[in-house]
């Protein structure tokens, strides 16, 4: 068992995460803005879309010009945005920050990468749903964000926890005493 | 009131989307296994259980253990085909039958059949107790013939359980692996036949647990459930003159106990076990609640395996993870299920907003039914693939089954915690009943 992180460093680095979850969810709404300024730049950056800024609504959205001139706004809600989502993240790399067998170094690692994969794909459902709004109106835009925008946030969820695992037991981060330790064949009680 | 709404969706999402990564990866990680043994999904799907020794190589010298209580309508059968061996020996645990099993495992099982007999107040103690008086037995009985300890294996055996034919051949060559410590079967209901809860334990446990037991072969945590049970002998010496636990799953005991001291745990596709399915939901009720007890008191052992320095990490996390399924799973799925229902009622006019025409609903409800249902697709296809003989109505049944047999989950782990949370601890045994005379093994 050499090796191992102290424990008072395992249970900081575990308060640090409680921490930033608690925060995230007091600051949901900064969280949101946030979202949307990033969507904003994307939506412009990738169809080159005329968006206005963050002040133009009252309420965390996205602002943006469709090609008929049209003016639309995508309000980013509690339930749309990642904030929540996120804390709870956090709170499982919190959880796993304590395991003594798994660096606190290599959780926050996995944590912060499965956080920018959640970030990530609520943006791509973000823009999407602004394109899909853009181009093919307000019916398709209910089957994109009542259904799709559900389905791809479940399993984007998914597979950044199968991720998030991944990196905590890849080998090499374990406190193995020997790599041939395992059974004793034969010794007796 | 939003911000808490909020709350407890995130709680389900995130609920659905861990037993979804579980569930998904033992799933494909069983089938992946499959193929990576040179077999199929069909694999044993058509297979009889009356000669597991054919092909034996008797290369172990192994002895079943058969513990039993009033007994008398199955053991008879379960003894004739276990008394074939070369190198195999059976011991029938009475524990204090009122009726006539230890006769009848006598008279059918032969000279290689032994009957230990337990008497009150000894006897009745639960099935790990019957367990470790047996080992005592075999222990001697190694001595005394002079037998290697290391060349031989324990297998457990239900009074009703019946091995497939050539099961030894291919279990046996499992254990020249050194660091294989135990090993458990496929297990198939034999009335699976009989009504539908026999049919979708036959669902569960071939179908589900089958194939994600073949993935657990990747951790090296496959767990044993007491019915085609084969342990190492001298892995069990490891743990004490008593290897089996009073727990209620004393199996799963077992497997935390072995995997804690660096043994894997394997299974193969090329053998199975059949038993009789409970007939009655009480019945039903009782041995799941057991189950689940059982299963919840053995997370409190999570951090046996943690503790291990030699176990890799994958087999650590893998174990936790089948150790938490009541508490992360179904003790919170029971609420947020019906919370989940009731949003889609209550939200339905914005849940089912693309509705807007007839053919807007028929597409939309169809796309919505195959995301919803997928776990339930992929377990229909996966039970009727199993098993070419169970035709698509009847997997397609069982394969959403689940959304009423969900009950039976929350009712058993509720019960469960009731009776954890009273002190209860005491063993309801599964009753059985005479088999119904077989019919002759139909081919695929």
């Amino acid at each position: 068992m050499t090796g191992r992180t102290p424990r008072t460093v395992r249970v900081l680095t575990s308060l640090v995460l409680v921490a930033g979850a608690v925060a995230l969810v007091a600051g949901e709404h900064i969280g949101r803005q946030v979202e949307s300024s990033i969507a904003r730049w994307l939506l412009h950056a990738l169809t080159g879309a005329t968006v206005l800024p963050a002040g133009a609504s009252t309420v965390p959205a996205v602002v943006f010009q469709s090609g008929d001139l049209q003016w639309n706004v995508l309000e980013i809600t509690v339930e749309c945005a990642v904030a929540y989502v996120l804390a709870a993240l956090v709170m499982l790399g919190a959880a796993l920050a304590l395991v003594p067998r798994f660096g606190p170094l290599r959780v926050v690692l996995a944590t912060a990468v499965g956080a920018a994969l959640l970030v990530l794909v609520n943006q791509v459902r973000i823009v999407l749903l602004a394109l899909v709004l853009a181009h093919g109106g307000v019916g398709p835009f209910e089957w994109a964000h009542s259904f799709a925008g559900s389905v791809v946030s479940l399993f984007g969820l998914a597979a950044t926890l199968f991720v998030v695992f991944l990196i905590v037991i890849r080998p090499g981060t374990g406190r193995r005493t020997s790599p041939q330790a395992g059974p004793t064949p034969g010794v007796q009680a | 009131m939003n911000a808490f709404v909020a709350i407890v969706n995130t709680v389900a999402v995130m609920v659905i989307a861990l037993s979804l990564v579980y569930f998904l990866t033992a799933m494909i990680a069983g089938i992946h296994e499959l193929r990576r043994a040179g077999a199929a999904l069909p694999v044993q799907g058509d297979a009889v259980y009356e000669r597991p020794f054919d092909r034996e190589p008797g290369s172990f010298d192994v002895y079943f253990l058969v513990p039993c209580l009033n007994e008398e309508a199955v053991i008879g059968p379960t003894v004739r085909a276990l008394a074939g061996g070369r190198r195999s020996t059976t011991i029938v645990i009475d524990d204090g039958s009122d009726d006539d099993t230890a006769l009848i495992a006598e008279r059918e099982g032969g000279p290689a059949t032994t009957v230990l007999r337990r008497t009150l107040p000894d006897a009745r103690q639960g099935k790990g107790a019957a367990l470790n008086a047996a080992f005592g037995l075999v222990l001697d009985l190694v001595a005394e013939r002079g037998q290697d300890p290391e060349r031989v294996l324990v297998c457990v055996m239900d009074a009703d359980g019946r091995l497939s034919d050539g099961a030894l051949a291919s279990i046996l060559p499992l254990f020249e692996d050194p660091t294989v410590g135990g090993s458990q079967l496929a297990v198939r209901i034999r009335n699976r036949d009989q009504n539908f809860l026999t049919r979708f334990q036959d669902f569960q446990f071939w179908s589900m647990s089958a194939v994600t037991q073949f993935g657990r072969r990747k951790t090296g945590t496959v767990s044993l459930g007491g019915n085609g049970q084969f342990t190492r002998l001298t892995a069990l010496r490891e743990l004490g003159t008593e290897p089996w636990s009073a727990s209620l799953t004393e199996d799963l005991d077992l497997a935390i106990s072995l995997v804690a001291n660096g043994w894997r745990l394997e299974t193969t596709p090329d053998a199975s076990v059949d038993q009789q399915g409970v007939e009655s939901l009480r019945r039903l009720v009782v041995q799941r609640r057991r189950w689940y007890q059982g299963h919840m008191t053995a997370g409190g052992r999570i951090g046996e395996v943690w503790s291990n320095p030699s176990i890799p990490h994958a087999r650590a996390l893998e174990v936790s993870a089948y150790l938490s399924v009541p508490w992360l799973f179904d003790l919170p799925w029971s609420i947020l299920w019906h919370w989940t229902l009731a949003s889609l009622v209550l939200r339905a006019d914005s849940q089912f907003a693309w509705a807007t025409s007839v053919p807007a609903a028929l597409i939309g409800g169809f796309l919505w039914y195959l995301v919803t249902f997928a776990p339930a697709i992929f377990t229909t296809i996966v039970y009727h693939r199993r098993d070419r003989r169970i035709g698509w109505p009847t997997a397609i049944l069982m394969g959403h089954a689940f959304v009423v047999m969900n009950y039976l989950s929350f009712v058993c782990a509720w019960g469960a915690l009731i009776r954890m949370v009273r002190g209860r601890t005491g063993w309801d045994k599964t009753t059985r009943t005479a088999d119904e005379p077989r019919p002759a093994a139909t081919p695929a």
